[in-house]
């Protein structure tokens, strides 16, 4: 927790709020959402602060959003002789952050890039706000964040930051997040005009946390962007993640391997089984809004993890056809 | 600390270059080597010495030639290698011309350039670019092709388009491997202007001064003539290096940390 912590304390304190631990934004300790305040512009800036959905109130972000954001139906995929998925389907509602989680192999990332347009299906179909996959890549619909921070290592932070906002320029929404703003609401304002090279782990993630939200974009597709991280570095990274998306009202789909980062920050989590993977179970996180740290400790968010490792354990029990030597 | 590493480094080389020059001058008077063999230091600038502007203006027309042939091969080498890059089977279809330009010697065709475009500053400018540009392609392909693979999907995930991908990913990615081509370009490529002014009927350049001396055995204009290409090739890598240093200052290879 020290790095969290320091991190805290360093951050300045914004106007509406007593907490130290305001990182001139959204306040992670309290249900202060002023931070939206800070980050000017495009849908960001835009979109109303709605109170409901960041205080302890809304215990099922989305749910109660009529609307499919991301519709996953009968997908399948084959690698060869290889299986990697047997038909999926899933819908994922606006606002919702859901969590793909499974054993190693099972076609968690296979999954994500095919919703992001990165990987064709073997059969089925994806829409994200009733487009296929590939016509929300081409709009800028979609934000990535790759396992690695995929930094470029010449381009400073505020310029990695801006990236996906300088190419495909003509699928910018009108009003772009202030880059600025978002590196000063995840801490990195000093950091501007360093290169990845300076900067730990941590820090090169949250400049690819940045550049992602800095698209704009109300959907985000994780694959595993914590993975490398330390423990403590790690738990760091799923609050910021939290406290970021939350007053944003983003869609999230997040992969991982670790059962705490998908109970504290997901709505609702996908178990799949091994290979070839199927959905075994969906467990609803009626956890209350904002995400603390503090929830950690709390009993029901352990009677979850161990909810969620039983799920795991059998989905891993229900060995597919696949060959081994499938891709993950 | 940083710039004591950098005192002592260059104090160590010029103690180096001294040194050279010392054991050369001595060992050249005291086995009493004939001139046209090796002429010592002390001769060559004295040569130097008496006619600078000779020495100068040559020099001075060499590396016109070194700089437009290796600027032209480069400009024209990372259009080739982009194009290599992108498509696989064109990359393998030019593979026998690309080895073939490097093994070649240089010998066995410049009549077949100087026929082709006459005499003078195109054959030299023409044989400088052409040696060099199998180096450049080899590292521009290379360098593109190892663009992190991670950046490379993040770019498709917005839908970049090719021209993106080239100049915001894959030249900058390419860039480490394309000053390493450099250094050892500049040396070829001054080989080959050397070469080229003493091959093809002119009467400017250090080779074609070199060339004609060693005709008519005049040691200390050949030896001053070799001399001026050698310090004309440490200017250039000097040069190469600067701006490696600057351009590259966010590459490992330039970091000491």
């Amino acid at each position: 927790m020290y790095a969290f912590q320091h991190w805290l304390e360093v951050a300045s304190t914004h106007s509406g709020c007593s907490h130290r631990a305001c990182a001139g934004g959204t306040c992670y300790r309290c249900t202060s959402p002023n931070g939206l305040g800070n980050v000017t512009g495009g849908r960001l800036g835009s979109q109303p602060v709605r109170s409901a959905d960041v205080t302890v109130d809304a215990t099922k972000r989305g749910a109660d959003q009529p609307l499919a954001a991301i519709e996953i139906r009968g997908v399948t995929k084959r690698f060869g002789d290889v299986a990697a998925l047997t038909p999926v389907d899933l819908t994922i509602r606006q606002g919702q952050v859901v969590t793909i989680l499974g054993p190693s192999g099972c076609g968690k990332t296979t999954l994500l890039r095919i919703v992001a347009g990165l990987e064709a299906s073997t059969s089925g179909s994806v829409t994200i706000d009733s487009n296929d996959s590939h016509t929300a890549r081409r709009r800028k619909r979609v934000g990535f964040v790759p396992q690695a921070p995929a930094l470029l290592p010449w381009r400073t932070v505020e310029a990695n930051a801006r990236l996906l906002q300088d190419v495909n320029r003509y699928a910018n929404s009108g009003r772009l997040p202030d880059v600025l703003a978002l590196l000063e609401r995840v801490g990195l304002t000093s950091f501007r005009d360093a290169y990845p090279h300076e900067l730990s782990g941590g820090m090169q993630q949250r400049v690819a946390l940045v550049r992602a939200f800095a698209l704009g974009a109300p959907y985000l597709l994780m694959d595993e962007p914590f993975a490398a991280l330390d423990e403590i570095t790690r738990a760091d990274m799923r609050y910021l993640l939290a406290a970021l998306c939350e007053p944003l009202n983003t869609t999230v789909m997040f992969v991982t391997h670790s059962l705490p980062e998908a109970v504290f920050i997901s709505d609702r989590v996908v178990v799949l089984s091994s290979r070839p993977g199927r959905v075994v179970d969906i467990v609803d996180v009626e956890l209350p809004h904002p995400r603390l740290p503090e929830l950690e400790d709390t009993p029901e968010f352990f009677s979850l993890i161990t909810k969620l490792r039983h799920a795991l354990i059998a989905g891993a029990g229900e060995q597919g056809t696949g060959n081994a030597e499938g891709r993950p | 600390m940083k710039s004591l590493d950098r005192s002592a480094a260059a104090l160590w080389a010029f103690l180096g270059a001294v040194t050279l020059v010392a054991v050369w001058e001595g060992f050249v008077r005291w086995r009493n080597v004939a001139p046209m063999k090796l002429l010592p230091p002390s001769r060559m600038v004295s040569a130097f010495a008496d006619s600078p502007s000779f020495y100068l203006d040559n020099t001075w027309v060499t590396a016109r030639h070194l700089l437009v042939g290796v600027t032209a091969s480069l400009a024209v080498s990372v259009v080739i290698g982009a194009a290599l890059a992108a498509f696989r089977p064109l990359e393998h279809a030019s593979q026998p011309l690309l080895v073939l330009i490097l093994v070649t010697p240089w010998v066995a065709y410049i009549t077949s350039i100087v026929l082709w475009l006459g005499s003078g500053t195109p054959s030299i400018v023409f044989l400088v670019a052409f040696v060099t540009v199998p180096g450049w392609v080899f590292a521009t392909v290379s360098g593109m092709r190892g663009a992190d693979p991670a950046a490379r999907e993040l770019f498709r995930s917005v839908d970049a388009s090719r021209r993106e991908v080239l100049f915001k990913l894959r030249l900058p990615s390419a860039l480490p491997s394309i000053f390493t081509a450099a250094r050892i370009n500049v040396g070829l490529g001054l080989a080959a202007a050397y070469f080229a002014e003493g091959a093809t009927f002119t009467n400017e350049g250090l080779g074609a001064w070199g060339k004609r001396a060693a005709a008519q055995q005049l040691p200390a204009i050949l030896w001053t003539t070799i001399l001026c290409a050698a310090v004309l090739g440490v200017a250039a890598q000097v040069l190469v290096i600067g701006l490696e240093r600057w351009l590259l200052r966010w590459h490992v290879s330039q970091r000491t940390t």
